[in-house]
């Protein structure tokens, strides 16, 4: 894919590297040449000086064949703009914006750009550490309610069997890590005390779980 | 009027300012704590600290009861999100835009913010005017762009010199509107058979795909 990264922050960095490691174009604009610093020497893309928000500095930048553009800036309003230059000038189909709290979420998504929110996800996952104990929550998916977990297993299940553990429909454990492995067990798998497991959650599933793996609400 | 501000520049301030002189009232919102405070000593407006996209900032400036809304602040990114919260959230009937880069206009028009002012713009054109005699300069657009009011002076060896509205029209390959031709201090409403000079002041309404073609016949 030709991938447009505006803004080379920490994250747009990252974002630049991990895409470019992939053998994806990647393309990386930002005002200053100085944060072009923060790229490692392995990423192999194309670094470009320039107002994400115009539409010449875009158009050089390849926005003509894009196939995503994605605004990383420290400005929520950058961010939104440069997305929907992409959007609506060069129609590229896949933009998104980063919005730093998660409150204009509806806005953006009024305008057809999709919205990532590091500071709303980072904030979540600290809450979650803190009142959920040992429990993590994953990734909760959009539709049905389905939530993917971390969870230690507890001396009164090591011994049992992945059989014994899960609910069919309801609560599938589909990775095993043990010590420094991890498996995809079967359902003869037996679990050893220091386990930790993924979940699928249905959220049917939940209370069972949090019964059965001790987890405060 | 009620007027809101978003901004607390130089162009917001002096607009303010002014306006306020005039009578109106006057709610400016400027997101610098400190510029707030001297806008606020200095002017009688009332003045909102915080950041103008702020949904809740707007609405604690009264946006929903403003005749008119100035989004003025010195980014464009800024203006933009500014303009499209008022124009989703709130019902206000007018909003005037600033657009600092120039080269932002077309695209504030194609997402539907379609009273821009542009000061770089301006000036730029009336250098333009100086050096391609002839040009059709943008005054508004409508409808994301795809119309134009514009104006220009009809130069020496014109195509549309001595032709009538009618004759004009029959030229192109689409239907263009004259609004008005101003010749010395007169403005002339024309009709088909007023006839076009060399000197002309132009106001034209146009479709932004036939623009370039109205232009070759009115330079020389």
């Amino acid at each position: 894919m030709y991938v447009i990264i505006v803004g080379c922050g920490k994250l747009g960095a990252r974002v630049a590297e991990l895409l470019s490691s992939e053998k994806h174009n990647v393309v990386v604009i930002d005002l200053s040449k100085s944060s072009f610093a923060r790229l490692s020497t392995e990423f192999n893309g194309i670094t470009l000086v320039g107002n994400g928000i115009d539409i010449n500095v875009l158009r050089e930048a390849g926005a003509e064949q894009a196939d995503a553009l994605v605004g990383l800036t420290d400005s929520d309003n950058a961010n939104l703009m440069a997305a929907q230059v992409a959007r609506e000038i060069f129609k590229i189909p896949k933009v998104i914006a980063r919005l730093t709290l998660d409150d204009k979420q509806e806005l953006y998504e009024r305008l057809g750009v999709q919205v990532v929110s590091p500071v709303a996800i980072g904030a979540m996952q600290v809450r979650n550490r803190i009142v959920e104990g040992d429990y993590r929550r994953y990734l909760v998916l959009d539709k049905d309610g389905i939530e993917i977990l971390r969870a230690p297993i507890l001396p009164k299940l090591a011994g049992k069997r992945v059989l014994d553990v899960q609910k069919w429909g309801h609560v599938v454990i589909s990775l095993v890590i043990r010590g420094a492995k991890a498996f995809i067990p079967d359902i003869d798998t037996v679990f050893e005390p220091d386990d930790q497991v993924l979940l699928s959650v249905s959220s049917k599933g939940l209370g069972y779980v949090r019964r059965m793996f001790q987890m405060e609400d | 009027m009620n007027v809101l501000i978003v901004g607390g520049g130089k162009v917001g301030y002096y607009l303010a300012s002014h306006l306020a002189h005039s009578g109106h009232r006057i709610t400016l919102i400027e997101k610098n704590p400190e510029r707030s405070r001297k806008i606020s000593d200095a002017l009688n407006v009332l003045v909102i600290c915080g950041e103008g996209s702020d949904l809740s900032v707007l609405t604690d400036a009264g946006a929903s009861e403003a005749d008119i809304v100035a989004v003025v602040t010195g980014k464009d990114e800024d203006n933009l999100v500014v303009a499209q919260v008022l124009k989703e959230y709130f019902d206000v009937q007018r909003i005037v835009v600033r657009v600092n880069n120039p080269a932002n206009e077309p695209v504030f028009h194609a997402l539907g913010l379609d009273l821009t002012v542009s000061s770089t713009g301006v000036i730029s054109r009336l250098i333009e005017e100086e050096t391609a005699p002839g040009s059709l300069h943008t005054l508004l657009a409508f409808h994301k762009g795809d119309m134009l009011l514009t104006d220009c002076v009809v130069q020496p060896g014109s195509a549309i010199a001595g032709l009538s509205v009618q004759q004009i029209v029959k030229q192109l390959s689409e239907h263009i509107v004259f609004v008005a031709v101003i010749r010395a201090d007169d403005v002339i409403i024309p009709k088909g058979d007023t006839v076009i000079e060399v000197g002309d002041k132009l106001v034209i309404l146009t479709a932004t795909r036939t623009k370039d073609e109205v232009e070759r016949l009115v330079r020389g």
